[in-house]
């Protein structure tokens, strides 16, 4: 024979895992239930001398026990939780963070190449051009500009004076003179 | 029922876990002197091997160590301790897959590994006797009995270990009793 209330209340009971009321309703109930009281009294009776809490415990290893507490009793550190940030969130950073770091190092890292083979090739400003090639001999910058100046005027001056001469032989053609050489004459 | 004793130990338990939080060294020592024999028993049991045991009782509180700052201090101590062990025992098996092998092996081992640990006791014959009836129990059942007799741990909690609604763990207690109850007639204990 057996009680259903035993099951859900009376090993509760024994735990002392009721509140107040179900408590007293337990109690109730046991007075009029031989199957509950006779349940009570032979847990009881096991508890006490069979299943002592002693009676499953054990020993470790004196090094076991040395170890543990060797490792917990160091002080905690508190560890940064941030539960608010859900697990992908927090991925998707991590992955940003570590392709920043690498493009970033990778550019950093290009630029100091481009330099050091600037620097070995012996890479000079326009400047120090043109002050090596005025050491080497060259005219000075200032009188190469004036003379391709002069150029520039003379090659101006016998364009227009070519033009002019064209466009008298022209004149002349259409009104039928005989153009004639005159630089001979 | 020693429900006043029960509030006192959590009150204990919750300076003792405060003084360990804070860095000193006696708030841990001492909440593993209180526990430790008593979580090895369980450990011992679940496995049937004293170097596993070892591992896992190791693995558990290393676990609550690095756990221990997002540890609720209104809940049990010991139920936290348990609920860790538990998981450990349960993990072990899942990777190793050898969970039928381990009980085959404790089966063949009745009456040799359990009458073996603690030769202080006054009562050697009476405690070899209910550990071989234990270890009969179907493993949901001896997990279920030995959380609540050996660990001490409430029934509320041993369903948030075990993962089940509260009325299984206690359907679970009440077949673990009587089943013990038969192997403890068949080896002449009887009407106790």
């Amino acid at each position: 024979m057996e009680c259903n209330i035993w099951e859900e209340k009376g090993l509760l009971y024994m735990a002392g895992e009721l509140d107040e009321n179900e408590k007293q309703s337990f109690k109730v109930h046991l007075v009029g239930c031989e199957i509950c009281q006779t349940e009570l009294q032979t847990y009881s009776k096991e508890k006490e001398m069979l299943f002592r809490p002693e009676m499953f415990e054990d020993e470790p290893s004196p090094y076991v026990d040395r170890e543990i507490i060797r490792v917990c009793s160091q002080p905690i550190k508190p560890v940064l939780q941030v539960p608010l940030i859900p697990a992908f969130v927090k991925n998707t950073l991590f992955a940003l963070l570590i392709l920043a770091v690498g493009f970033g190092g990778g550019a950093y890292f290009a630029g100091l190449k481009v330099a050091s083979e600037i620097k070995t090739a012996g890479f000079k400003t326009g400047e120090q051009n043109i002050r090596a090639a005025e050491n080497r001999g060259a005219r000075p910058l200032s009188q190469v500009a004036a003379s391709q100046k002069d150029e520039d005027d003379s090659l101006a001056d016998s364009v227009v004076s070519d033009s002019a001469q064209i466009f008298k032989r022209g004149n002349l053609d259409m009104q039928g003179v005989v153009p004639v050489d005159l630089t001979n004459e | 029922m020693n429900d006043k004793n029960d509030v006192q130990d959590r009150e204990e338990d919750k300076k003792l876990f405060d003084l360990w939080m804070k860095g000193d060294p006696r708030g841990f020592s001492t909440i593993y002197e209180k526990y430790r024999k008593r979580l090895f028993g369980f450990l011992l049991r679940m496995t049937s091997d004293k170097g596993l045991a070892e591992d896992l009782m190791q693995e558990t509180f290393f676990a609550a160590l690095r756990n221990a700052h997002q540890f609720d201090r209104n809940r049990s101590i010991l139920s936290w301790f348990f609920g860790i062990a538990h998981k450990k025992a349960i993990d072990y098996f899942r990777h190793a897959k050898v969970e039928g092998e381990h009980q085959r092996e404790a089966e063949k081992s009745v009456g040799s590994r359990m009458s073996a640990p603690d030769d202080a006791a006054d009562n050697k014959y009476i405690r070899k006797l209910v550990n071989e009836a234990v270890e009969t129990l179907d493993p949901l059942q001896r997990e279920v009995f030995l959380l609540r007799e050996g660990g001490g741990v409430a029934f509320r909690d041993i369903a948030v270990i075990m993962d089940c609604p509260i009325n299984t763990a206690l359907g679970r207690m009440r077949l673990a009793l009587k089943n013990i109850r038969k192997e403890l007639e068949k080896r002449g204990v009887h009407g106790v």
